[in-house]
């Protein structure tokens, strides 16, 4: 990583308020089909450290390919080829020598549909610690209990945390999802929809949830629900037809946004 | 569409499903029924005192003292089928009659030579061939008390001693008619000519007479054997000096089981086979019915006194026969078990699994995890999907060419080449199935993996394969059970008809025998077919018993499995 680092120093420096930004993305395009489909277009934004930041648009509008990208999850999409940068720390996140692995470590992810393993719910958290390896018993007893209670999970499922993950509710199972993601201590947390499996009262926890890992996490949550992330995010990106149309402050933008297209979405026109 | 219309449909579709499903189970019912009564009929039957025979004195199994008590019940009632055919073999009375008969013969001859001078006379009197019925008539004459005699014995007995002894009377009597020669020539000299005719006239009809005679004793005889061959079919031999001259040891014990033996009893001891001849002089051989064919005979009486003794003669007993499961065969299947295929069909099974299974999964992680969608790939695929096609014969014949002639795994056939080849027959089963396991497993769980910082193969290795297993082993274990029931594959590589179990070492070189092929083997190679239906039976029921308990383990498995990981 070091090296990668100072190879790509001059591209840390090009990003705008570099100390504050973890993610920075400039003029970065995302194509699939071998470049036969342009789906994201020169995107230049940041997601600030220690920010939640909501990325919304109609559905189609790239956005979920723009957060994929953020882990290189869209590696496993045949054909899905990048161009312009996209970094994490000044680190070109797209550098053909970088670690994938290393890089998914410091950057947690979580689906639209919570998708726990079908193991035990301890074996569920300490999957990440334990492919890290490293950790011992006690150790990894710790890191389980704190990702469970960071993701307010752990007063319900201390006394059954042998039992399989699948019999827990869907949202217990996605805040078993986040819990996963935290136990990797990662620097970003990526979430793709989290909510749109959910009830209202599961989507309410993890929204609280959101809300108290800010301040600690970069998080970046993409979600089709204005009210969320008019409730949950510090900054708003909106995507139209693979464009960043618009990016600034949550309460600016719901408030007063500056493109016609945004007023048009926030006010529910269409989408 | 009505409301009622599409009811109706709805309703007949329901109907259609269910009576096609009907017809299945029936017809799996009647398929398997028969099976499954006549395969346990295998272990569980009536055994004949010749069965606990067989254990006591071949596989030292059972108790002396009950098979004793049980020997000395069915000899008593053998004992008055063996002593009426003692007497039939060697009749009482048999030396008074073949000395009556002998010395009828050497008075008869004592009277021509007293009459040689009416002899002459008749010579002098009829010239040439004329002479010839003359002197028959003349020889009737004085061999009519002889003949008499002959035809009397051959109706009362006829024993082997006795279709010796008139064979011995027929040269006496051509003897005895050049002996008596010289008598007539003490009268006048007798030309070349006369003597030719008096020896051949003079015991001509006494000869004919003799001849009918030893041909009905030898046709008695015949069917004697017959039936004494049957006897020894049935219940063994008769004396201990038959028994140890016996090579076979179908010809040391007689049938084991009840139902045999009553189908021995019926065919091979109530009737019999005689030779004929029809009306255009072929030979034939038809079966008939002892108690009509030779009613009032001694063996009419002895047929009797078989079909009355029987079941005192063969004690039967109901027994469970495990051994038939655990005990090599004896005499090619006729006695004995079974062990040596089932062992040899679980070696070729588990060798195939050996070879196939880790390749198998191998590949299927391939094809589902590595494999861009490219030609090669594609080619590969259409490989295996070729490779499931091909007929087994020709798995069996390329096993043969390639793995013994060509790269000689072993000298000859070996359960190593038949392992290879069932290895190879399965290998695009075990590829597609463990794939499509392998596919099934959400995208969402190698999406979470990754996103963990997973490498792929760790995500497989503790993610997607744990997640598959299910799958994967009903797959690989349903291919076991093809495996087990292949035939055509080891005829070539793997199987022998007949040979004893063979140990773990000696599977790198040795062939061995094989459910499959040994099915084959005793039901239509085997000379005794019809008389060892259980053993077949039992052998089917066997193979049929291995495969569902193999699909039935997977079924349980993947249950369990699935359970498990559903939570």
């Amino acid at each position: 990583m070091t090296e990668t680092k100072t190879q790509n120093g001059g591209a840390a420096k090009s990003a705008p308020d570099a100390g504050d930004i973890a993610v920075v993305a400039e003029n970065f395009s995302i194509y699939y089909d071998y470049g036969k489909f342009h789906a994201v277009k020169g995107v230049s934004m940041g997601l600030r450290r220690g920010k939640v930041t909501a990325i919304i648009g109609p559905s189609g509008c790239g956005k979920s390919t723009f957060l994929r990208c953020i882990n290189r999850m869209n590696d496993l999409v045949d054909g899905c080829t990048t161009s312009g940068l996209l970094a994490l720390d000044g680190v070109d996140i797209y550098h053909p020598r970088l670690d994938v692995v290393e890089l998914r470590r410091r950057i947690g992810m979580v689906f639209q549909r919570p998708n726990p393993f079908p193991k035990s719910i301890y074996d569920n958290v300490a999957y990440g610690p334990r492919l890290a390896g490293g950790v011992g018993r006690a150790e990894l007893d710790e890191i389980v209990e704190t990702s469970l209670r960071r993701a307010a999970l752990w007063d319900e499922v201390k006394d059954r945390l042998s039992n399989n993950a699948l019999g827990m509710s869907g949202g217990q199972q996605q805040r078993l999802c986040i819990a996963r993601a935290l136990a990797m201590r990662p620097e970003v947390l990526l979430m793709d929809e989290p909510c749109s499996a959910l009830d209202p009262k599961s989507t309410s926890r993890i929204e609280d949830l959101i809300d108290e890992l800010s301040g600690e996490y970069t998080i970046a949550i993409v979600t089709h629900n204005m009210q969320q992330a008019a409730r949950v995010s510090d900054y708003t990106a909106f995507f139209y037809e693979g464009h960043l149309v618009e990016f600034g402050q949550t309460k600016q933008m719901f408030t007063n946004p500056q493109m016609k297209q945004t007023n048009d979405y926030i006010t529910g026109r269409f989408g | 569409m009505k409301t009622s219309t599409r009811k109706i449909l709805d309703k007949s579709f329901s109907a259609l499903a269910l009576s096609s499903m009907a017809i299945m189970c029936a017809a799996a019912v009647a398929f398997l029924a028969p099976i499954i009564i006549n395969g346990s009929g295998a272990v569980w039957f009536k055994a004949t005192v010749e069965h606990f025979k067989f254990l006591r004195e071949v596989l030292d199994r059972g108790s002396a003292r009950e098979l004793a008590a049980m020997t000395e019940k069915s000899d008593a009632a053998r004992e008055k089928l063996y002593s009426l055919m003692r007497a039939y073999e060697s009749p009482a009375d048999f030396k008074k009659i073949s000395g009556a008969i002998a010395s009828a013969r050497r008075a008869a001859f004592a009277e021509a030579a007293k009459k040689s001078a009416e002899f002459v006379k008749i010579l002098d009197e009829n010239k040439g061939a004329a002479s010839a019925p003359v002197i028959k008539k003349f020889g009737a004459g004085i061999f009519a008390d002889y003949s008499g005699l002959v035809s009397g014995a051959a109706k009362r007995s006829s024993s082997p001693a006795m279709a010796e002894f008139l064979a011995g009377e027929k040269e006496a009597l051509q003897d005895g008619a050049r002996a008596v020669l010289e008598d007539f020539a003490k009268i006048r000299k007798l030309s070349v000519l006369e003597k030719g005719r008096v020896r051949r006239e003079l015991p001509a009809a006494a000869l004919e007479n003799l001849g009918a005679a030893s041909e009905k004793v030898s046709e008695d005889n015949a069917a004697y054997a017959a039936f004494k061959e049957g006897v020894w079919e049935l219940l063994g031999p008769m004396t201990q000096a038959d028994k140890e001259a016996a090579k076979m040891m179908r010809r040391k014990f007689g049938q084991t089981r009840m139902d045999v033996a009553r189908k021995v009893l019926g065919e091979s001891v109530l009737r019999i086979r005689v030779n004929s001849t029809d009306s255009s002089g072929r030979q034939t051989s038809e079966s008939v019915l002892v108690a009509e064919r030779f009613k009032g005979t001694p063996l009419a009486e002895m047929a009797k006194c078989a079909e009355e003794n029987f079941t005192a003669m063969m004690q039967p007993r109901n027994t469970f026969y495990w051994g038939f499961l655990f005990d090599s065969p004896y005499d090619s299947n006729i006695f004995g078990g079974i062990f040596p295929m089932i062992l040899g069909t679980f070696y070729l099974t588990v060798g195939a699994m050996i070879f196939a299974a880790p390749l198998g999964i191998v590949a299927a992680i391939y094809f589902s995890e590595y494999a861009k969608n490219g030609r090669v790939v594609n080619f590969l695929r259409m490989c295996v999907g070729t490779l499931a096609g091909v007929p087994s014969i020709v798995f069996g014949l390329f096993g043969l060419a390639f793995l013994i002639n060509t790269v000689k795994v072993s000298e000859s056939k070996s359960v190593l080449a038949g392992s290879i080849t069932l290895a190879l027959l399965i290998l695009p089963t075990i590829i597609r199935s463990c794939e499509e396991a392998l596919k099934t497993v959400p995208n969402s769980y190698r999406e979470a993996a990754l996103g963990l910082g997973a490498g792929k193969w760790r995500a497989i290795c503790t993610v997607i394969l744990p997640a598959a297993l299910p799958g994967m082993l009903t797959g690989i274990i349903i291919s076991m059970g093809r495996a087990a029931g292949e035939t055509a594959p080891i005829i070539f590589t793997a199987a022998t008809s007949t040979g004893a179990a063979i140990a773990l070492a000696d599977v790198f070189t040795e062939a061995t025998p094989a459910l499959p092929w040994n099915i084959y083997n005793i039901c239509s190679e085997h000379e005794m077919a019809d008389k060892i239906e259980h053993v077949q039976y039992g052998m089917v029921l066997t193979l049929i018993a291995i495969v569902l308990l193999l699909n039935s383990v997977a079924i349980v498995l993947r249950d369990r499995l699935q359970k498990k990981l559903r939570g």
